[in-house]
């Protein structure tokens, strides 16, 4: 097998255990929590400072070659993100999350078939840097930090050479004065005994010293976008916790922006400025934090925030769980692709694609739904459906 | 600690040393034909043929016999080579074994240094056309017998060197033209790149290179080799090598190449190296400094091996190119005429190199993956 068919083939793959659950502590679903009030708070003074956002994604669209045909892995895209803020982008494996950022990075497979759109960052769209601008762009000005830290460092080489690499490629560093800089990079990121674990290897880390060296690589040459792809999916609960609340800190330390990748809603309940929710490679819905946690707009936000199971149920409650499976991207339907699996569905949304538009009150926020909920054309929607016992695609609706 | 793992591992040799001595002395035994009767030949009357068994101390029981042999090993002395009288095994050995060793060194270092760049380029350029024209070529390679190769080259390369020497020049002027225009572009455009010098500086040592060997084109020696320690030299000797090292090497550089282009594709869909990428490190450097390492394993335990095959059994491209090695000297003084004195000492000498080889292999391991040090200190 080729590397980009298994990479792929990791992007369509659904299984039960990627659908989102509440792997979190309950307290982060408590938006007034102090952490992201003084978040909010830092962010707002950064954004006061410069108008222009620091990135704008614009129609981005990521398609792959496959056996199968054309897979529109990210399909016409587009999010702002001003500077010192976090935007949390939530869905199941294979919307298209992970593909967005990679496209941004420009770390994507080799049979990327058709990718366009802009990527606007600080003014300049960062696809057509010249090759001497692009040497040292991305990993200085924006950088990453990957789902599982202990195969994500190298292991024959030590953690400091890792993290004074970039600094003497990008920064033309002294050997001395970079190995400094790591030192001073492991504290910050709360490494304890940091001299003696710059000459170790990641396997004599644990996981979550190993996702804080990620973060310490990641940080070296100061980047203002940090871009996190579900930095705590592979971590024990009591550690996940933890780097979060690292990154929050390190976020307002540095005045970097941050991209939050995840598939928990819990984890960017009370640390992101705004969410963009994704399946099957669109944003489906997006909006200010506090918003869309006080009222969801599309089936498919709410669907998956109500299948995350809440401490104060009794025990022994089922789980809403969605119905039927995320879609082929290589054979999307015609009309909304969440139609097939949406409580809402009716004749229309089989036939027509919904676009991403603002709400009418609330201009801040935007979905993509013929019958959001909560609205009256949602309820006459969800309605017609109940009487009906099925929705317009045929699933059938029990009468609570 | 290092040194005492070194000790450690030398320490286990001795059990495995016993072993191989005495399998090969008791196997020996096993093989029909009489010793003394090899020495004298066929017209011997039976006191002689008796003097020389008892010379042989042939008639001692089979334990009393390979202890005398081993305490004889231990001290040195390998016996004397029996047909042809005079001379010692150990003066034989003397004599094949530092052409076998330089054949083997040099075509071993030779099939590295092309296979290791041509194996982390097909691994990076993975199913595209290069790729498909270099993994193809290699699997012809792997399919001309040692012989067929070794007549070819001497065809070419001692008898029509022209069809080699333009070809060459050829190439690397056109080699030196790329270089240059890229020089141009930069030149043109500085935004390309501020690193236009170089390109420069390189097109003129290829430039360079190129004519000194086009007009220097040494030549190649169809038979024998001169040694290092001999007059003319290690530019004779090396030139003397040059073509059977080659021959050798062509399947070794085709083995190495598959195997590494297939470990590094392994290598390269990791994490670590996603991770590379998004640190913004140039792609050379990503392949070199964070994929080479991890993916050498295989190709270091192989070129052991490999190096061990060529060390005993270079038979064919010893005869084709009249060199005399520890393979020709095995066969045609040893096994053609019955020696047991000449096998058992040449098995020695190889199993001693193998078994070290394969220990220098266990080592390495230990420098490369750092996880293998773990309950080591």
């Amino acid at each position: 097998m080729t590397k980009t068919d298994s990479w792929v083939g990791q992007v369509t793959a659904s299984s039960d255990q990627d659908i989102p659950s509440a792997s979190t502590m309950p307290s982060d679903f408590d938006l007034t929590s102090a952490s992201s009030e003084s978040e909010l708070g830092m962010a707002q003074d950064a954004a006061d400072s410069t108008t222009a956002p620091l990135l704008q994604v614009r129609n981005l669209e990521t398609h792959f070659t496959t056996g199968r045909g054309t897979l529109k892995a990210v399909d016409n895209t587009s999010f702002e993100l001003d500077y010192g803020k976090t935007i949390g982008i939530v869905g199941e494996s294979g919307s298209g999350k992970s593909v967005t950022v990679r496209s941004i990075m420009r770390i994507l497979p080799h049979n990327v078939g058709h990718q366009s759109g802009d990527i606007i960052f600080e003014g300049r769209d960062i696809q057509n840097l010249s090759s001497e601008e692009a040497k040292h762009f991305w990993g200085v000005e924006m950088a990453m930090i990957f789902q599982d830290p202990m195969t994500s460092l190298n292991p024959v080489v030590k953690i400091g050479r890792q993290i004074t690499e970039s600094l003497q490629y990008h920064l033309n560093q002294s050997k001395e004065a970079a190995r400094q800089r790591a030192l001073e990079l492991l504290q910050l990121v709360g490494i304890p005994e940091a001299e003696r674990r710059l000459g170790e290897y990641p396997h004599q880390l644990s996981g979550g010293m190993c996702q804080r060296v990620t973060i310490a690589i990641a940080l070296a040459c100061r980047p203002k976008l940090l871009i996190a792809d579900e930095p705590t999916t592979a971590l024990d609960v009591t550690v996940q916790k933890q780097i979060l609340d690292l990154l929050d800190d390190l976020q307002q330390d540095q005045k970097m922006a941050m991209v939050l990748i995840t598939h928990d809603l819990g984890v960017v309940a009370g640390r992101a400025n705004e969410i963009a929710v994704m399946y099957a490679g669109r944003i489906v819905e997006k909006a200010p934090t506090q918003d869309l946690f006080a009222s969801m707009r599309h089936p498919y936000t709410q669907a998956l925030f109500e299948s995350i199971p809440k401490v104060e149920h009794p025990s022994h409650t089922r789980l809403r769980a969605i119905t039927g499976q995320p879609p082929d991207l290589t054979a999307l339907p015609e009309g909304c692709s969440f139609a097939p699996r949406c409580r809402y569905a009716r004749p229309r949304c089989l036939t027509e694609q919904p676009t991403l538009d603002p709400d009418e009150v609330n201009p801040l926020r935007s979905y993509a739904c013929f019958y959001p909920v909560g609205t009256p054309a949602g309820e006459e929607a969800l309605a017609a459906n109940k009487a009906e016992g099925k929705t317009a695609a045929g699933v059938k609706l029990s009468s609570d | 600690m290092m040194p005492r793992l070194i000790a450690l591992k030398l320490l286990r040799l001795v059990p495995v040393m016993f072993l191989v001595t005495f399998g090969t002395f008791s196997m020996l035994l096993l093989v029909p034909g009489d010793p003394a009767l090899a020495f004298l030949g066929q017209d011997s009357t039976e006191e002689q043929y008796q003097d020389v068994r008892a010379d042989l101390n042939l008639d001692a029981p089979f334990l009393s016999r390979y202890f005398d042999w081993l305490g004889g090993v231990l001290t040195g002395d390998l016996g004397n080579q029996l047909v042809q009288d005079g001379f010692t095994v150990l003066e034989g050995i003397q004599q094949a074994f530092p052409i076998t060793l330089e054949l083997a060194v040099v075509s071993i270092v030779m099939s590295l240094v092309i296979s290791i760049p041509l194996g982390v380029y097909t691994a990076s350029h993975a199913g595209r056309a290069l790729d498909k024209i270099v993994s193809g070529t290699v699997f012809a390679i792997i399919s001309i017998p040692s012989f067929v190769a070794a007549l070819l080259l001497i065809f070419y390369f001692v008898f029509n060197p022209d069809i080699i020497r333009y070809p060459f020049l050829v190439l690397g002027l056109a080699w030196a033209a790329w270089l240059l225009y890229k020089w141009y572009q930069r030149l043109v455009d500085p935004e390309e790149g501020a690193s236009g010098i170089y390109y420069l500086v390189l097109a003129a040592v290829v430039v360079a290179f190129t004519l000194w060997l086009f007009n220097a084109w040494p030549s190649f020696s169809r038979i024998g080799i001169s040694r290092i320690t001999s007059d003319e030299g290690i530019r004779e000797n090396l030139q003397d090598v040059f073509l059977p090292a080659l021959t050798l090497s062509l399947t070794e550089i085709a083995i190495f190449t598959r195997l590494l282009r297939s470990d590094m594709i392994a290598t390269l869909q990791e994490d670590f190296i996603l991770s590379a990428r998004a640190k913004g490190l140039s792609s050379r450097r990503i392949l070199f400094r964070h994929a080479l390492r991890p993916s050498l394993f295989s190709l270091i335990t192989l070129s052991a091996v490999a190096f061990g095959r060529l060390i005993g059994g270079t038979v064919i491209v010893e005869q084709v190119f009249a060199l005399g090695g520890m393979g020709s000297f095995l066969i045609e003084k040893g096994v053609a005429t019955r020696d047991y004195n000449v096998v058992l000492g040449g098995v020695v000498v190889l199993a001693t190199v193998f078994v070290l080889l394969n220990t220098m292999v266990d080592i390495s391991y230990n420098y490369l993956d750092p996880r293998l040090r773990r309950g080591r200190r």
